[in-house]
This record gives structure tokens, sequence and C-alpha cells, in this order.
């Protein structure tokens, strides 16, 4: 019997493979550390960003995701917010192009894609990669950038830390992670992904409101 | 009824009889020579046959011209990019949502593509200039046939057939359409639905359904804001493409 070939080979029934680990959570990692914990002045040193990211219980935000690839004529671009409360939960919503939420809590991960039936689960997304990076936002949080096991963190100047991956696999697709803090203490400014110098994401914040 | 194309005159539009005919003897054949293998394509041919492809009746010469530009009207020209919301419907009601990125040029019969999650990480990333390039991908995105199997898709949703159109006039759910010849011996049919909609199939050379996909009425782009494409067999996926945007390109 002949069938497109497509049919034979389809990687979705695995579309998340281990490779990925760390990516999606890392980005978002990375967006709670900042908003948890960036203010100027006290970003000098992990000390001081420690002590901070200690009063921090609760946090919301609004964020836009520019997606620049040279494929694209100009940037696919997002909108959404988050929220998360310490320990461990987190939602992370999508409002366009396509809703869609993601629910963490207690190390379980679900995701629902708008559809033509409503908010539909997404099977798809076992979601191990934040499974798998879940139990890092506390350290995050906590401003322990350097007990990450996937990254390697460096301070530069008063506003920006910079992620490197360790392992040279990672390195093939995620080149690093760049955190800016805005001059607001408290407020995040914007976070980039590098995948390569010229495919990159770039987030940036607002309404951004802690809970101590 | 008379199924000859006005193109092509003599030629049956019907699905091949006589290398059905010659495929069920050598494949009976078989079943005596050779055992479970041949009963097994034996069985395949029996279920091939039994699918249809539909007869379709010639228009005369004005209708007909006036149906070619109708179907040549829904494929995109010259060169775009789209942006897509993917959901993959799979084997066992899995589901997978997705972005999809295609620039493709009907001049030079180009297509890049891009697959990424909702958050932006690109899992897949593959060329085709006449011959497939992986430029990037992730464990089983690496498969060479599923980016042969992607860009297939591509073409067959967006590409006019580009050995064209063998008849155009009235299917036998009285639908005015066109049939294509496509390459690898495929045909495609096209027709044009009452919403103004469109639905296409593709068949392989046995007249067998491989791939089926239904449009919306095009946007004020020309560009149809949703596209479900269906793929039967044995692992059988339906996606279902949200169009996020259509950019024509210089």
């Amino acid at each position: 019997m002949r069938q497109p070939v497509f049919i034979n080979s389809c990687p979705l029934n695995n579309p998340f493979p281990s490779r990925l680990r760390g990516f999606a959570g890392c980005l978002l990692c990375s967006l709670l550390l900042i908003a948890a914990t960036f203010c100027p002045g006290w970003a000098d040193t992990w000390e001081s960003i420690r002590a901070a990211a200690g009063n921090v219980d609760a946090i919301s935000a609004d964020f836009v995701q520019e997606k620049h690839l040279p494929i694209l004529a100009r940037p696919l671009v997002s909108k959404g917010r988050l929220f998360y409360r310490r320990p461990d939960s987190l939602r992370w919503e999508y409002t366009s192009p396509v809703k869609s939420v993601l629910l963490m809590h207690d190390g379980d991960a679900r995701r629902f894609v708008q559809s033509d039936q409503g908010l539909v689960e997404d099977a798809s997304v076992r979601l191990q990669a934040m499974q798998f990076v879940m139990p890092e936002i506390s350290g995050w949080l906590g401003g322990r950038f350097q007990d990450n096991p996937l990254f390697d963190a460096s301070l530069h100047g008063t506003n920006k830390i910079l992620l490197v991956p360790k392992d040279a696999g990672m390195a093939r697709f995620i080149q690093r992670i760049e955190l800016f803090m805005s001059d607001r203490p408290g407020v995040i400014e914007k976070v980039m992904i590098f995948e390569s110098e010229d495919a990159f994401t770039r987030m940036v914040f607002s309404n951004t409101v802690a809970k101590a | 009824m008379r199924t000859t194309s006005l193109n092509q005159p003599g030629i049956t539009l019907r699905p091949r009889p006589s290398t059905v005919t010659l495929y069920y003897v050598i494949n009976l054949l078989n079943i005596i020579h050779n055992g479970f293998y041949a009963t097994l394509g034996f069985i395949v041919l029996l279920l091939s046959a039994c699918t249809h492809m539909p007869q379709i009746q010639p228009a005369d010469a004005d209708r007909q011209s006036r149906i070619e530009a109708c179907c040549q009207s829904h494929f995109l020209q010259g060169r775009w990019q789209l942006v897509h919301t993917i959901n993959a419907r799979l084997h066992g009601g899995r589901q997978a949502t997705l972005t999809g990125v295609i620039v493709l040029s009907t001049a030079d019969a180009s297509i890049h593509c891009v697959l990424m999650t909702l958050e932006g990480f690109v899992l897949f990333e593959a060329v085709d200039h006449g011959r497939v390039s992986v430029r990037r991908a992730f464990g089983p995105f690496g498969n060479d046939n599923f980016a042969k199997g992607v860009m297939d898709d591509i073409r067959f949703l967006f590409f006019e057939p580009e050995d064209g159109i063998v008849a155009a006039g009235k299917f036998e759910d009285n639908t005015d359409g066109c049939r294509y010849q496509a390459p690898q011996n495929r045909t495609v049919d096209l027709v044009e639905l009452a919403d103004g909609g469109w639905r296409m199939r593709q068949y392989d050379q046995f007249g067998y359904p491989l791939r089926t996909m239904t449009a919306d009425a095009a946007n004020h782009s020309g560009v149809s804001p949703r596209l479900i494409l269906e793929a039967g067999g044995r692992n059988a996926y339906r996606l279902s493409m949200t169009l996020v945007e259509a950019i024509q390109l210089q």
C-alpha cells in the first residue's frame, strides 16, 4: 500500500526529544528569575541577587515574544501573560496568535491549545522539558544561577546575566541566553535566547508584579 | 458516459483498468508462488481496487476554459511567506500543535520550511530546491523520509501540479473541477465547493487516495485562512492549519 512518506516516519509521535530538555523550561525560568530578582544596583553579585530573590513569593507579567529567523521577512510576534507562585506553580499563557495555556503544578505539566472544540489538551506535549526544569525554578528564584546543571552563568555590568550551555550538544541548539533588567527595580526588561546569531527569540516584559 | 478529455482525445480518464488488471494477475501468480508476502500484496491490491477515483465529464470548450482558470486561481503565484498554526491529529487520537513557516516560490518551485514549538523553538528546518536538504532537526525530525514527506505535503497543498490539467468539467458528485496529472504518475482532483472553499484529492497510479485537502474560501490576499490535510493509511494523520500571516515577497 502506498502512503505518503510522512505517514511512516511521523516524528510527531514524539515531538519533544530529550535534546529539548531545558529549553522551554530555561526560557520560563529565565523570565521568572529576572522578574523575581532584578533591581538596579543590586544585581552586581550573586549574593545580592540571592538575597533579593528570597523576598519574592509570586510573580505575574505580560510579555511580547518576537521570534527572529533568517527565513522570516518580519519577526513572528506572540503575546501572553505568565503567573508564578512558589514553590512550583506556573501558568504560561499565550493570547495571540493562538491561545494556549501551559499549566505546571507540583511537578505535573499540561498544555491546552485553542481548537475548534475549544481548549483541547495537547497530549503530545509530555513536557519532559518542563518537568525536568521545574525543580530548578525554585533555585533560579532563589538566585542560585551557579547551581544550574545546564548553563554556566556570568554577570555582566549591572543589568545583564549571560547563560552559556555547559553541554556541547545543548550548545548546538541554544548558543546563549541573555537576561536584562530594566531601570525600574523589580521589573524585567527582556530576555534574549540565541539559537544562532541570526536566529533568536526576544521576550519583552511589562506590567510585572512581584509579591513578597 | 463519455470520459474523454478535450485536451487528449481518445484517452480515458478512468483509473487505468489495464494496469490494475495486470497488477491483479501478477499478484495472483505471486500468491501461488511466493506465499505470504504475495498474499499481502493481493490484499493491498483488493483494498486499492475498492477505492474509487471519480470520473469526470469534460465540459464544453468555453466552460472548460472558465473552469481551468478558476482552478488555477486556487494556487499562489510568486514568492510567499506563510505562517500557520498546525494542529496535528495523529493515529490514536493524539494531538500536537506546532508553528509552521513556509517560504515558497512558484518561479523556481523552491520551498523553505521551518517547524517550531509554540514557544518558538525550532524543531525542523529544511529547504527543497529540487533536492531536499535538512538544515536543522531534532532527533526523529532528522529522518530524511520525514523531510521528504513534509515537502510532499507542502507541494501538494500550495503548488499547482506541474504536469498540468488533463480535464476540466463535472465530477460524479456534480461539482465542477479539474483533474491534474502529477509527478510519480499521480492524479490530483481539485473542485471548488459551494461556499467558495476548495477540496483537492491526490491519488496514486492505481486510483488509491493518498491525500485530501479541504480549504476555506480565500481571504483578501488570496490565501485560505484554514486548510485541513488528511492522509490515510495505517498511520493516518490530519493537519489542521490556521493561517497566522501571509506575506507576498519580492
